[in-house]
């Protein structure tokens, strides 16, 4: 397999009128044979929460990068160690740059992928979708009750807080998964509804891929919520708009969504009421190109313009 | 058939409709930003212009210096074209639609001067190689709008499209269809008596006529500097979904 990423955050709608910064940021690396994509989400009411979500992403990514570097073809230590790379980055970079813990409350979410399987995680809200060669998108959304999702920076008092927020009951339903599958032909099927514990949703939405499913999708994305906020779109078709890629050239990601976003906007409507960002990983199938490439070194984001292969059927 | 360049990044594309018209630009996968403004600049090598010819020279290579030192430079895609009855089919393009930063314009040919002016094959050229090229952007995603600017001393002499065609295509640019806008503008220089007949295409095709007046070292710096301060003007609206907008800048 190979991989080529991109990715993209925009303001929304009631930050750019209140005259507040973007607090989603979002980015991705690909080397070739290894990708990821990262999103967070600053809370709103926090602080610095854009500088938070920033530091998040950042330390997300080198952790993912040393992690690669370091594995033995395992990702079975990438969730345990990436998470312990993101506490060290919040706890180094707070005092460092004289910030406050409620600037570091943002979500996080990534994808790490592999030559043997991939690793998606997520703490807080947004969105997991993945678009499959023949044209079907799975999608899950994840919310909190009352719009107060769990941050990774949480501890200590701040989890107690956090815990007493919701309620004080570990067991109590507080976070819910919406999936929903679309087959290309355009109808929504098989849409459920799973609840999970308070405990549950703090310890986050893992997903696992093996590499033989990752050779049937085309496109895996992780969404902020913002994608589930836009006036006068239903965020399963706003999904749906934003991995419509018409190619896979350059900044694929950030066309699409600026396409879609200005396209709504045409229809009538505001745009994203939240900010909103994604990151994308494109698979592609290895060819005897991709066998003879060289890899290419973390911090470069090679743009290639290989077209999709043709779908496969999939069991899923 | 205008000369394309032999370079793997780009690819030739059709006038639609239009037989022996085409025109080169830069292949998609290898453009990085997701937006563009298509810039188009022809100009008159017929046997009239010999006489200012080098300053002619001088003068394109100033615009496109400028436009290379523009903070929007890395959003500008220009081709560059040369008109006249004594080249192949009546036009020659220097360069298709390219990033600024690829283009070296000292390397411009020396122009040499002769033959009559297939001004309405030119004028048709670049709107429509514009609008054919964006339209291939904006399927993919891309926001596209386009300036054009066909630098003439003289009337048509000798083409093959007719202002019916060229009237055609500036509207299918204006409208919004394939770009988001496209502003065409007509500049006459050393025009003389040709000076009302230019002006009147404003009326019958929808190109914006501007006259420099004589071709001297100042006026063709001044053509120049117009050049450059029309394509920053045009380069800020992408994106914005506007229509065309009058050009303000004046020579």
């Amino acid at each position: 397999m190979r991989f080529s990423t991109d990715h993209y955050f925009q303001i929304g709608h009631a930050h750019y009128t209140a005259g507040k910064p973007c607090q989603d940021h979002a980015l991705s690396r690909s080397t070739g044979a290894v990708a990821c994509a990262i999103v967070s989400d600053g809370c709103s009411s926090g602080g610095n929460t854009d500088i938070g979500a920033r530091i998040l992403t950042l330390g997300t990514l080198q952790a993912i990068r040393e992690h690669a570097k370091a594995r033995d073809g395992s990702l079975a230590t990438a969730g345990v160690s990436i998470a312990a790379r993101q506490e060290q980055c919040i706890a180094a970079a707070r005092p460092m740059l004289g910030l406050e813990p409620e600037d570091m409350l943002a979500t996080c979410g990534y994808i790490y992928l592999t030559q043997d399987g991939g690793l998606v995680r997520l703490h807080g809200d947004g969105v997991i979708a993945c678009k499959y060669r023949d044209g079907t998108i799975a999608m899950r959304r994840y919310d909190w009750t009352d719009n107060t999702p769990f941050y990774p920076s949480y501890n200590g008092a701040d989890l107690d807080a956090f815990v007493g927020c919701h309620g004080g009951d570990m067991q109590e339903v507080r976070f819910t998964e919406q999936s929903v599958v679309r087959r290309e032909r355009g109808e929504y099927v098989r849409t459920d509804r799973v609840e999970y514990s308070l405990k549950d949703g703090i310890a986050g939405v893992s997903m696992e891929f093996s590499a033989s499913h990752l050779e049937q999708i085309e496109f895996l994305a992780i969404f902020t919520d913002g994608v589930t906020q836009i006036d006068g779109v239903d965020w399963r078709d706003a999904i749906t708009d934003f991995l419509a890629f018409k190619s896979t050239a350059g900044e694929f990601a950030k066309r699409r969504m600026i396409r879609g976003i200005r396209d709504t906007q045409r229809a009538g409507g505001k745009g994203p009421i939240d900010d909103i960002s994604y990151a994308v990983v494109h698979i592609q199938p290895e060819t005897k190109t991709d066998i003879e490439m060289e890899e290419q070194p973390w911090g470069l984001q090679p743009h290639e313009g290989i077209s999709a292969s043709s779908s496969t059927d999939a069991g899923r | 058939m205008p000369r394309m360049m032999a370079d793997s990044t780009m690819e030739t594309g059709n006038i639609g409709g239009a037989k022996g018209f085409q025109f080169s630009g830069v292949r998609i996968e290898h453009l990085g930003a997701t937006e563009y403004t298509l810039v188009t600049i022809a100009v008159d090598v017929t046997g009239s212009t010999a006489l200012f010819a080098d300053d002619l020279r001088k003068c394109l290579i100033a615009a496109v210096e400028s436009c290379k030192r523009s903070p929007r430079s890395i959003n500008l895609l220009l081709r560059v074209i040369l008109f006249s009855t004594s080249l192949a089919r009546g036009i020659e393009e220097l360069h298709g639609f390219k990033p600024l930063a690829e283009i070296d314009p000292q390397s411009y040919p020396t122009f040499k001067p002769s033959g009559g002016t297939p001004l309405f094959d030119a004028m048709f050229s670049v709107v429509g190689a514009t609008n054919a090229y964006s339209k291939k952007l904006m399927d993919q995603d891309f926001l596209t709008n386009g300036i054009v600017f066909v630098i003439t001393d003289g009337d048509d002499t000798s083409s093959v499209a007719t202002t019916g065609m060229i009237k055609d295509e500036i509207e299918r640019g204006t409208r919004g269809e394939n770009i988001e806008s496209l502003i065409p503008i007509l500049i006459g220089i050393n025009a003389g008596t040709c000076k009302n007949y230019l002006a009147a295409l404003e009326t019958e095709v929808g190109m914006k006529y501007k006259d420099a007046g004589d071709a001297t070292p100042g006026s063709l710096a001044k053509v120049a500097e117009f050049v450059s301060r029309s394509v920053s003007s045009q380069s800020q609206a992408v994106g914005t979904g506007g229509p065309s907008q009058n050009v303000s800048a004046t020579i």
